[in-house]
């Protein structure tokens, strides 16, 4: 795929990786948890069912 | 996130599945062994956006009726091998070194990956664990320098170099830098 850039994923994956850690440092733990658990829960339901639809 | 006191750590947060699974698990294993949480779910822990299939735990080395009663325990709870058949063959795998995975009956996935200890590193992260005290229960997990310097000098995958940034920057206030270049020079 030459349309894809590797270099500049792996770069700008990295630079959301610091601003949500950065968010994490700066908010309370109810504020960040409340929406990293939908991401932890929906992936992990995911990965024990992958052919059933979730909310 | 609240540091109570050098190393434990009070955690406010709303619990993920993972964190129940864990915290579930690690009530069991502590009332039979001493161990410490490693690698990928440290980082989700605090914060990273990702879920893991497994969860890493070191546990020091146990005779062989220690690891029975413990074995028999899980079993009580719920949880299989599920990459042995064979209830015997767990200890062995475990003492020639390598990893079994125990999940929640019938699932697979999450599972926890439970290896004995290895190696001086693996010592060090036991002996110098943290505590992080959650709605959901204690748990034991390595100190957030050893987790960067492994996961940014040995371990090397844009995943690993992720958690190893995630960590570094919500513990930005709070890292030994001598001990987190320390380590990062041994692991090179």
């Amino acid at each position: 795929m030459k349309w894809f850039d590797k270099a500049k994923n792996k770069k700008e994956r990295m630079k959301f990786v610091e601003l949500w850690a950065e968010y994490v440092r700066t908010h309370s733990d109810e504020e960040w948890s409340r929406q990293q658990k939908i991401v932890v829960d929906s992936q992990l339901k995911s990965l024990i069912n992958p052919n059933k639809k979730f909310d | 996130m609240k540091y109570i006191d050098k190393k434990t750590i009070k955690l406010d947060k709303i619990p993920t599945l993972l964190d129940e699974f864990v915290t579930d698990f690690v009530k069991i294993l502590q009332k039979h062994a001493t161990y410490v949480i490693v690698s990928g779910y440290v980082s989700i822990l605090f914060g990273r956006s990702r879920a893991t299939e497994d969860v890493d735990i070191v546990v020091e080395k146990m005779s062989k009726d220690q690891f029975y009663e413990l074995y028999s325990d899980l079993q009580k709870n719920g949880y299989w091998c599920v990459n042995i058949e064979n209830n015997d063959e767990v200890l062995r795998m475990l003492l020639d070194g390598f990893a079994v995975r125990f999940a929640k009956k019938p699932n697979i996935i999450p599972n926890v990956e439970f290896k004995f200890v290895k190696n001086s590193l693996e010592t060090k992260a036991i002996k110098t664990s943290l505590d992080v005290i959650m709605s959901s229960g204690k748990i034991k997990i390595s100190n957030i320098e050893l987790q960067i310097a492994y996961k940014e000098k040995v371990l090397k995958s844009d995943k690993d170099l992720e958690d190893a940034r995630h960590l570094e920057t919500v513990f930005k206030d709070r890292i030994n830098n001598k001990l987190l270049e320390k380590y990062r020079k041994m692991l090179e």
